[in-house]
């Protein structure tokens, strides 16, 4: 058998991951592998101060004694930390990027490529965007405006310089340097990401967004993400993200924190769309993501809502600490996987205030060989009187190969809580099929009609603005899986 | 061991330990042990626990019920010979077979089994039978408490019956504690059904104190019924960890209704195997942990052939301090077409301090399948309990009432499946160890009352 | 226009129809009467290409073609509509998404020209209108939570859309009250013209007295026992099916 270059993989992915190509462009890296130099190299590259360095290097001493957590049902071959390059960044004239016109013009042909463009005049109204380009941010849009409504909307490496109080209050503070492998990596090595704050009683006044994009090999990404609503505020925030596909495969470990205030809601969505490999597993991206807010005033509320169409694996349970009296967690997903993808995710919801309340929507759909697991937990503590909690988990299976999952913790420890929990699988109903049929549609698009329907509870969640797009995508995704 | 070492009082024996050592003092006096072959299975057997150990939590089947924290000390082997038992059957149906168990020896059995055939596990091993050695051979999920029994069972009874025979009446295992001091015991059953046979089994398990560990292993060839009731209902000062194996063959039908009352700690772990196509397994019971006890349920239904058929109901109920789990997974092989399963797990928490754990679990790896759980867990409905008190009923008696009414859709299904004569023993002894439970709560809250 | 010839269908290995004979033609209604469990629905499914109908004997021919083989979308394409007798829910497809994707696809495979959105909502409201489906019925989940009665008129409007040649209605007069019940009858005499076709399945002459068929047949254990004309479901109506049948 003969040797599979990329490109050949690329024609077999064929149109289904439109967003493959790589960006051809000069690149500065930091020396292959992880060691405290690495760690020390993209500290000094960030001009950081002497607490970060020692926070980093704290977390690095620890991840070494550490190792992969092994619970989740996802199978892959050892990953060799050492063979890989933990910080790329476009090579450019200056360190940080000022303005656009410090941009190359390759990089931002590449986002308007993928349909991001970072000139304001051709942007979405109403969303501010923050790309982050392999290691480093390199735009971030409609700054003066939200600087006018106080709100700060900026890379985290250039908030340590600017608002050096609010990153050390904050920083770890939703999830500990210590609190997991992957985790721990991240505080070790995250080179870039998005810093929100929203000052007290702020609405702020556009969606703010961040396009990851991985495009240099044999790298990961390690992105650090830390939103804080101060009292009264709201913010609504979504990510994007892609990567190229190649047929090795990458790391993404990302960390995100939030943080809400008395009476403040955050909105927090995902389109995740890394590449997911090809058809016999090759490529693709290993997405092992670490993602928390705490609900610590009362009546806060995080809300998160996920659309997981990429990646190799997917191992991710954005969660909610619900602490403040009469706080709210929401957790609404979809999660798709075809040909070899494997995804476990899910969502813990913590109740540890009174009266709190959470909602956990949950769509699963296999299709290929594919293995997708929701896993999720519901603990409610002894002080959390009268919290509530209503889990609805569905599964759709297409295809005979494929697996489905529910794995659901429930735990209590205050009789006036309620929980309730439902989870269904199953395939496409012969039923809804035909019927879908004999009014003329054929089968694929029967299928995709279901679908849609069956994933409406959550697409209803997203921003107007990216709801369509994840429909197609929901639609792409499937593509083939029906025969 | 340097002399440094020996030095140094000599750490408390853990229960590993406890446990290790006794068998070596046992191997040689357990029947059968003049048969290398029994010999050789038990101390494989116990190989076996002494690489895996006690279970805990970080395993994820013992999440809930961390044995090598609970389990500190192990009481010592109860010995070989019958003893009185501490208290009768629970249940007395006219003319039936039982046999009864004191401290793991058969006390007394029946002289027939009334269609069935029946043979005392002690008396096959001592004759090195066939069967008899294969009920200490361990299956490749095994786990700690299976090792166990093998390697320690002193006695048993294997059950098989016919192709074709209808077991009128039930046949009773009953088991007790010995009117001794606290001791450890370790029964092994086994039973066959054979192809097209019928079989009503009842289980009564009853102590004080001690640790009593069963293992039971059933086959269901093609076309056979089972129907199996386990009524376990035990004292504080008791450690109960029982695992039952159920497989099933083509058609073959299974009903297993429970009711686990308590023990100080209880687990029960039921493992169901559907192997042939059509075949259908239906699960009902209730659990009760009481203040300081904790109870733990484990269902793992498989679906290993197509268009088989499971269906789960299960209900508990939590006192304040108490502690229930449930865990119930049902999964479908590849291949399983038309399977249908389903499960409803339902737990009720009495008050403050009591705490429940309860993960269902789907695991599906073929499309054609119709699965579902629903799990839920609450106090009683504050609205139904106003509307009681308002129509006279005081509050210890409303929530009886309520309690009772959670339970009922139990109870009328072990009617349905079981017959009222022993459905009716176990709703008694389920309402009593209620009724001791909702005392307790309206005692606890008597300051709040109207 | 639709020609039955010695159909034989099984489902589940079980034989259900035995040799059914039918010829239908342009500018003609039918009705099919007949017990519970004789196998009206089972030959409504059949015509429409239900999977696990298996046609053990026999061929069904529409404008000279046989169905036998084709996909259910394909049947639809062609201009044939079932009415159900239980029409399916489709949880998170809201009606109105379905009559678009529906009307456009069938469009598209008829070689028409797909509706744009607002000449179609322009289209649908108007349609809706007639058979007193209201606005926010369309927001709805197709079929889900919907009555009996509104499933019914669901039914008939999704035809109106799709401008069969062929209409089976299947029961479709179960459920309804009596004004609603005039509605439907008046959308399917509406939409009937010399070129189309209907065949009616009911239990009730009342439908009868508003959508007047040509040829009744009476139907019993998978055959057709008694054809006749409109006077034939009167009689029905007087002595019942074992009267007929005797
Ligand atoms: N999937 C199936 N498997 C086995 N038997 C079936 C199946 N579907 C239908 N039948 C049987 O076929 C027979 C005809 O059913 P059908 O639904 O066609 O009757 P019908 O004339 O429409 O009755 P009704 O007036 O009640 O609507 C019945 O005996 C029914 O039970
Ligand atoms: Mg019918």
């Amino acid at each position: 058998m003969s040797e599979t270059k990329a490109t050949d993989i690329r024609d077999q992915a064929g149109e289904r991951y439109k967003y493959g190509f790589v960006t051809e462009i000069e690149t500065e890296r930091a020396p292959k592998g992880l060691s405290e130099e690495v760690v020390r190299f993209i500290s000094a590259k960030k001009g950081e101060p002497e607490w970060l360095l020692d926070w980093r290097l704290a977390a690095f001493r620890r991840w070494q004694a550490m190792s992969e957590p092994k619970w989740a049902r996802v199978h892959y071959p050892p990953i060799d930390f050492q063979n890989a390059y933990y910080y790329a960044a476009p090579k450019g004239k200056k360190a940080r990027y000022e303005s656009l016109d410090d941009v190359d013009p390759e990089l931002l042909k590449t986002y308007e490529k993928l349909g991001i463009p970072l000139q304001e005049q051709k942007m979405l109204a109403g969303v501010a965007v923050d790309a982050v380009f392999d290691s480093v941010s390199i735009a971030t849009t409609f700054r003066e405006k939200l600087a006018e409504a106080g709100v700060i909307f900026c890379p985290i490496s250039e908030a340590v310089h600017k608002c050096p109080e609010i990153v050390k209050q904050y920083l770890g503070s939703v999830v500990p340097p210590t609190d997991n492998f992957y985790a721990t990596l991240n505080s070790a090595v995250y080179s870039d990401g998005s810093f929100v704050y929203i000052p007290p009683g702020v609405r702020c006044p556009m969606e703010l967004s961040t396009y990851f994009r991985i495009n240099e090999a044999e790298t990961g990404q390690f992105e650090r993400t830390l939103i804080i609503a101060d009292k009264g505020s709201y913010v609504s925030y979504l990510e994007g993200c892609t990567a190229p596909m190649r047929s090795e495969h990458q790391l993404h470990a990302a960390v995100v924190e939030l943080v809400a205030l008395e009476d403040a809601e955050i909105k927090y969505s995902t389109v995740q769309n890394w590449y997911p490999g090809d058809a016999e597993g090759r490529g693709g991206i290993y997405n092992f993501v670490t993602k928390r807010g705490q609900c610590r005033g009362a009546r806060s509320k995080i809300s998160w809502t996920q659309v997981e169409t990429g990646s190799a694996i997917t191992w991710k349970y954005p969660s909610c600490v619900l602490m403040g009296e009469g706080s709210v967690g929401e957790f609404y997903s979809i999660a798709i996987v075809n040909n070899r993808q494997q995804a476990d995710t899910g969502t813990k919801m913590v109740h540890l205030g009174k009266g709190t309340r959470s909602r956990i929507i949950s769509k699963g759909i296999s299709a290929g060989h594919a293995d997708n697991t929701y896993r999720g937990l519901v603990s409610v503590h002894p002080k959390a009187s009268g919290a509530r909690n209503f889990t609805q988990c569905d599964s759709l299976l297409i295809g005979p190969d494929c697996g489905a999952h529910t794995v659901p913790y429930i735990e209590s420890r205050n009789p006036s809580a309620q929980i309730e929990h439902e989870a269904t699988t199953s395939k496409i109903s012969e039923d809804e099929l035909f019927y879908c049929m004999s009014r003329g549609l054929d089968a694929e698009s029967a299928v995709a009609l279901i679908v849609n329907g069956f994933v409406r509870d959550v697409l209803q969640q997203l921003p107007m603005e990216f709801a369509v797009e994840a429909q197609k995508l929901v639609a792409i995704s499937l593509e083939g899986a029906v025969g | 061991m340097t002399r440094a070492a020996e030095a140094t009082a000599k750490p408390v024996e853990t229960a590993e330990e406890q446990i290790l050592a006794a068998f070596s003092a046992r191997a040689g006096a357990l029947p059968g042990a003049r048969h290398p072959a029994v010999r050789a299975a038990r101390e494989e057997a116990m190989a076996h626990f002494a690489v895996a150990g006690l279970p805990h939590r970080r395993m994820e089947a013992w999440k809930y019920t961390d044995l090598s924290r609970r389990l500190s000390a192990v009481p010592g082997l109860a010995p070989l010979d019958a003893a009185p038992a501490e208290s009768a059957p629970a249940f007395d149906v006219a003319g039936w077979r039982v046999a009864r168990f004191a401290g793991g020896s058969l006390a007394s059995g029946p002289e027939d089994g009334g269609g069935a055939h029946l043979v005392r596990l002690s008396e096959a091993l001592d004759e090195g039978a066939s069967r008899a050695l294969d009920a200490l051979k361990l299956s490749e999920d095994a786990d700690s408490v299976a090792a166990l029994v093998a390697a320690l069972a002193h006695d048993g009874i294997l059950v098989t019956v016919p192709k074709g025979a209808h077991v009128a009446l039930p046949l009773g295992l009953v088991l007790r504690a010995a009117q001794r001091a606290p001791e450890a015991s370790f029964v092994r059953l086994s039973v066959r059904v054979e192809e097209g046979a019928d079989l009503t089994l009842v289980e009564d398990h009853a102590g004080r104190s001690g640790l009593a560990m069963v293992h039971l292993d059933a086959r269901l060839e093609a076309g056979a019924r089972l129907a199996h009731l386990r009524l376990q209902d035990e004292g504080a000062g008791l450690t109960h960890l029982a695992r039952s194996d159920v497989r099933l063959a083509r058609d073959a039908h299974y009903v297993h209704g429970f009711a686990s009352l308590g023990a100080g700690l209880s687990r029960h772990e039921l493992r169901i195997t559907l192997e042939g196509s059509g075949a259908q397994a239906r699960l009902l019971g209730a659990w009760l942990a009481g203040a300081g006890r904790h109870a733990d349920t484990t269902t793992l239904v498989r679906h290993a052939a197509p268009h088989c058929t499971s269906l789960q109901t299960i209900k508990g109920v939590v006192a304040p301090e108490g502690r229930g789990v449930f865990q119930g997974l049902v999964s479908v092989a590849r291949g399983a077409a038309g399977t249908s399963g389903h499960q409803l797990a339902k737990a009720l928490l009495l008050g403050p301090r009591a705490e429940v754990d309860q993960k269902p679990e789907l695991e599906i790896f073929a499309d054609d399948v119709k699965c579902s759980h629903g799990a839920s867990v609450g106090e009683l409905d504050e609205d139904a309990l106003f509307y009681l008190r308002a129509r006279g009923l005081p509050e210890p008696q409303a929530r009886a009432l309520l309690t009772g009414a959670f339970l009922g859709e139990i109870f009328d299904g072990l009617t349905e499946s079981f017959g009222g004569a022993l459905a009716d023993v176990v709703r008694v002894s389920a309402e009593a160890g209620l009724a001791a439970m909702t005392r307790d709560v309206a005692a606890g809250k008597a300051g709040s009352g109207p | 226009m639709l020609e039955i010839e010695n159909l034989h269908v099984a489902v589940g290995g079980k034989a259900i129809l035995n040799g059914i004979g039918l010829r239908l033609n342009a500018g003609e209604i039918h009705a099919v009467m007949g017990p519970n469990g004789s196998g009206k629905s089972t030959l409504s499914y059949v015509l429409a290409g239900r999977d696990g109908y298996e046609v053990t004997e026999g061929d069904i021919r529409f404008e000279g073609e046989s169905l036998l083989g084709l996909a259910p979308d394909a049947r639809a394409a062609k201009g044939l509509f079932l009415a159900l007798q239980y029409p399916i829910e489709i949880p998170g497809v809201t009606t109105m998404n379905f009559l678009r994707t529906t009307t456009n696809a069938v469009r598209k495979a008829r070689g028409m020209a797909e509706l744009d959105a607002p000449s179609f909502l322009r289209l649908v409201r108007e349609r809706a209108k007639k058979l007193n489906v209201p606005d926010e019925m369309l927001k709805r989940a197709l079929n889900v939570g919907f009555s009996g009665g509104e499933k019914k008129r669901a039914e008939i409007l999704q035809m109106s859309l799709l401008e069969p040649k062929l209409a089976i209605l299947d029961e479709t007069d179960s459920g309804l009250d009596i004004d609603a019940l005039k509605l439907v009858a008046e959308g399917v005499n509406a939409w009937m013209g010399p070129e189309r076709a209907a065949l009616v399945i009911t239990h009730y002459q009342r439908l009868l007295k508003h959508i007047v068929p040509s040829h009744v047949h009476v139907l019993a254990g998978g055959r057709i026992v008694r054809s006749g004309g409109p006077e034939l479901a009167e009689e029905l109506e007087r002595v019942g099916y074992d009267g007929v049948a005797a």
